[in-house]
């Protein structure tokens, strides 16, 4: 049960609570979801079968994993090691955001008006990427006491810490959500945003462009290509059942995405009823939603708004954070079997880098700088890393010989379409995501920003690789 | 709430609803058991 919800609360993240509605909504709505139970079944449980299989097969973490499948591929678990390394240095800051939200409500109340309070006040927001501008000290320091939680709950080991936190966070989370979607129920006007979220547009089942974005989603939002789900499934006893563990995450985790949609779109319902604003003008996904939009929502409510907020914010203090532990983890236990490291001296080495780069993104200019690297390394470095894997562990390895492995410990055989959806069907989607981004950033640019800007953010690309290639040439050091 | 809705709502709910508590509920079975064999191990 303590591998399970470890692996649902790495996979729920922000995004589950922030953007999933959202895509419904613009995809088809809930004729989305025909497109993403495929990609769910044929993407996202053969890859988290996959990564389950190499983390128990080998009983490493991802770089000395691929190393053991196959000779000289080191590097590539070092490229899944560093693209979470580089996600998870905004990520947190992301996290501090919801976490000094959180407390400012607590103290003040919600403010008077949510898009200039959170852009100007908080984030002290510069103008443009080239002007810094300063530190933001409040979310400075609460980017630290998120990076203390995570230090803390890491500290104390796999059962002790990660297990116990997320055996509290998970549940808890859960039933912060159901209490949203419990009260946005009882709205008037909610019933007319659920409407707005689930009513199928099946011409949308047409364009290809909605079924890539189905596919994108499953795999962002499983936790995938980090390398996280290979270090937990390394850890797990030698009898266990890994094709029911994959069917059980991943389908908690798009069902807390279902149901999380539901207090999204009950809530901007009811926003949209109070202030006659029509809904597609209040539906919004990310940052927007979680620190304009709700907010202003929230603050409408006849009773209870201010305990409604601290609900909303601390969902996503609890999902942000299940997350952030597991991508440290990954780089922790990395850094331990390479170097021989006690999990303390690993943990101190990782968080001080971690507190070297983090920094730059509580600046003035942090968001901008956020969103062009964030782009790049959830956009490519992410499929890269998993089609990495699917290569060295299918490909080169023996995909029959993890099926075996897989089958021998499970009570749903794989047949060899697994071999087929994970290591030919997924490596075609991924690399078709990439590219299409690819031809839009090459056509188009990306956001606005200057082109410089955007090659500066795309240059994490080939850094990963020349930083995994150095890390696969130091020596392993063996405990 | 319109027909397309409460059918896609359905849809969404007993697949990933049911089967998030189906196999929570196999999962939990199959760890007792594989628990009991490892004990008499």
């Amino acid at each position: 049960m303590g591998f399970i919800l470890a692996s649902v609360g790495s996979a729920i993240g922000l995004g589950n609570i922030w953007r999933f509605g959202y895509m419904v909504y613009t995809n088809g709505g809930g004729a989305f979801l025909i497109p993403y139970i495929v990609a769910l079944l044929c993407v996202g449980i053969p890859l988290m079968i996959l990564e389950f299989a190499i983390g128990h097969y080998t009983k490493k973490s991802a770089p000395l994993a691929l190393e053991k499948l196959h000779n000289g591929s080191e590097w590539a678990g070092w490229f899944a090691v560093i693209s979470g390394f580089i996600i998870t240095s905004y990520y947190v800051v992301i996290i501090a955001w919801c976490l000094y939200y959180l407390i400012i409500l607590l103290i003040y109340g919600y403010p008077s008006d949510p898009n200039t309070y959170f852009f100007q006040n908080i984030l002290q927001i510069s103008s443009g990427v080239e002007d810094i501008g300063g530190v933001s000290y409040g979310i400075l320091t609460s980017t630290l006491a998120v990076w203390g939680i995570i230090a803390l709950i890491l500290s104390a080991g796999v059962k002790n810490g990660l297990e116990k936190a997320n055996k509290i966070m998970i549940p808890f989370l859960l039933f912060l959500v159901i209490l949203l979607v419990l009260n946005a129920l009882t709205l008037p006007g909610a019933l007319t945003g659920i409407e707005w979220y689930l009513t199928p547009d099946f011409s949308a089942l047409l364009d290809y462009n909605v079924w890539l974005s189905a596919f994108s989603q499953i795999f962002f939002s499983l936790s995938l290509g980090f390398g996280i789900l290979i270090a937990y499934a390394s850890y797990l006893p030698k009898k266990s059942d890994l094709t029911i563990n994959a069917f059980t995450v991943s389908l908690l985790n798009c069902g807390f995405s279902f149901l999380a949609g539901f207090a999204v779109f009950g809530t901007l319902g009811y926003m949209s009823y109070t202030s006659g604003i029509p809904l597609d003008k209040v539906v919004s996904e990310g940052i927007g939603l979680a620190f304009v939009t709700f907010p202003k929502a929230l603050s409408l409510l006849p009773f209870g708004s201010k305990i409604f907020g601290i609900v909303f914010f601390l969902a996503l203090v609890f999902a942000g954070i299940s997350s952030a532990v597991s991508i440290v983890e990954a780089s922790v236990s990395a850094i331990m079997d390479k170097f021989s490291l006690s999990r303390k001296k690993a943990l101190l080495y990782v968080l001080a880098l971690f507190i070297i780069v983090s920094p730059i993104f509580t600046t003035g200019a942090g968001l901008y700088y956020l969103d062009i690297i964030d782009h790049f390394a959830s956009g490519y470095l992410l499929p890269i890393a998993a089609i990495l894997e699917i290569i060295i562990a299918i490909w080169l390895f023996g995909g029959d010989k993890l099926r075996e492995h897989v089958n021998k410990l499970s009570e749903i055989k794989l047949g060899v379409w697994w071999k087929y959806l994970a290591g030919v069907i997924s490596p075609i989607i991924l690399t078709a995501v990439v590219l299409l981004d690819a031809s839009n950033v090459l056509t188009s640019g990306y956001g606005g920003y200057k082109t410089t800007y955007v090659m500066l953010g795309a240059l994490i690309i080939p850094l990963t690789f020349v930083v995994s290639i150095i890390l696969q040439k130091m020596k392993t050091i063996k405990g | 709430m319109n027909v397309g809705a409460i059918a896609m709502f359905i849809f969404g709910a007993l697949i990933l609803w049911g089967g998030a508590i189906y196999f929570l509920w196999r999962s939990i079975r199959s760890k007792n058991n594989r628990d009991e064999n490892n004990e008499k191990c």
